[in-house]
């Protein structure tokens, strides 16, 4: 029990930094970049709906994709993976609405459902679930990676956020502003992480 | 440059970044769509032509599909039945590029899979403006071409920096950049790349305002 809680701990640890979905990985970029740019979509709620699926999913996942193996579908599995964990998604999605329209006001899950959307599924969810599975991960390593991922990429988030609000448009020469300014800033910040791993890969 | 061309080009300059979008609106390098691939994955020629392969088997027949289903769907429901049928296309799309190419697929390792929720295959589910089946086909085909040539630069210009050879061709005995082939250094020269093809962007439409002003005189 001790060794489960401290292989939880230890991944989920090295989800937030070490092994970051976005600075290590660059997985959720592109809808990362969409959240913060579209004043529609809350980056608070995006990132919170983001950690519940994604804890949603790798549980279902952890479960249904070793059942799949063992059917006569089971040669496939490598090639339905993408196919499984979308159609865990789409479950996880239906469940939380469910449980939300009977537990929150309907003029609350309105104002939340586009993030709720944009974050039920997109690459970081399907990429760390992907991931979780080709390393055959056990329950507790499962649950460790998918809680620290959702953490790295909200810390994430946060930190693309800010550094977009602080960098100076006018400083900027005029090809750099927007995208291309972010993804070196991006780049910069992935460089200092992949400094602090030591110029190895965690996991 | 043909009057009439750029009178028509810059009247409706949405218009014409829409028509032009492979250079123009490029996905990758002006909207930043499908960066994770690229980010990482694209770190050589051969990897960035199996990328390409992949989108371009994919993106314009899920576009094609959807399209003529989701007409009467709402937005919660479109999310999940555009990668839904992503997914199930690219199920056959892997097997078939796994019977191409063998098991260089699988060193892709998760970023060939994850193209199927990619905002570049998926993005359209949250238009509410209904698309023709032409329209989804002329534009789903601007999308692919305009993501292969980003990727097939992003490939080159990384395998170059990165281990001095192109097309796995030794054009120099050294690494220039060795950091090229790790994600922050995709990252970098991917907005380096991206500042150049603004700059271009940019540079043309100038062009194209001098142009107007010496025909109106």
């Amino acid at each position: 029990m001790v060794d489960a809680i401290l292989t939880f701990f230890a991944y989920a640890v090295l989800a937030i930094g070490a092994e970051n979905v976005i600075f290590t990985r660059a997985l959720g970029i592109s809808s990362g970049l969409r959240v913060i740019d579209n004043p529609n979509k809350d980056t608070f709620y995006f990132c919170v709906s983001l950690t519940v699926f994604q804890l949603i999913n790798s549980l279902l996942a952890y479960a249904v994709v070793p059942a799949v193996a063992k059917t006569p579908l089971g040669e496939y599995t490598r090639f339905l993976g993408p196919v499984i964990v979308v159609i865990c998604c789409a479950v996880s999605y239906m469940i939380v609405i469910a449980a939300l329209s009977v537990s929150v006001k309907k003029s609350f899950l309105k104002r939340i459902i586009v993030s709720l959307t944009g974050a039920s599924i997109n690459s970081a969810i399907v990429g760390t679930i992907i991931f979780s599975i080709g390393q055959n991960y056990n329950l507790a390593q499962t649950i460790g990676f998918a809680i620290g991922s959702s953490i790295g990429y909200f810390l994430a988030m946060l930190i693309i956020a800010e550094g977009e609000k602080k960098i100076h448009e006018d400083a900027v020469p005029a090809p750099f502003k927007g995208l291309p300014v972010t993804l070196i800033y991006i780049g910069i910040i992935a460089l200092a992480i992949y400094g602090l791993t030591g110029h190895t890969t965690a996991l | 440059m043909n009057k009439e061309k750029v009178l028509r080009e810059l009247s409706d300059w949405d218009d014409t970044t829409r028509r032009r979008k492979i250079t123009l609106s490029n996905p990758v390098f002006i909207k930043g769509l499908a960066l994770t691939p690229l980010a990482v994955a694209a770190t050589t020629v051969q990897n960035s032509f199996i990328l390409s392969v992949c989108v371009l088997l994919l993106l314009t027949p899920t576009r094609i599909v959807t399209s003529a289903v989701t007409r009467r769907m709402s937005v919660p429901l479109k999310s999940f039945f555009y990668p839904l049928t992503s997914a199930v296309i690219f199920f056959f799309v892997y097997i078939f590029m796994y019977r191409l190419f063998g098991t260089k697929v699988f060193s892709l390792g998760i970023y060939l899979p994850i193209m199927v929720v990619d905002p570049l295959i998926v993005k359209n589910f949250e238009k509410t403006r209904k698309e023709s089946f032409t329209y989804s086909i002329i534009n789903g085909l601007r999308n692919t071409f305009g993501f292969i040539l980003a990727c097939m630069i992003t490939g080159a210009v990384r395998e170059f920096l990165a281990f001095g050879t192109v097309c796995g061709v030794k054009l120099l005995n050294i690494s220039l950049l060795p950091m090229a082939k790790t994600s922050f250094g995709g990252f970098i020269i991917i907005g380096l790349i991206s500042a150049f093809w603004h700059y271009s962007v940019k540079n043309y439409r100038e062009r194209l305002i001098t142009e107007a002003r010496k025909i109106n005189g």
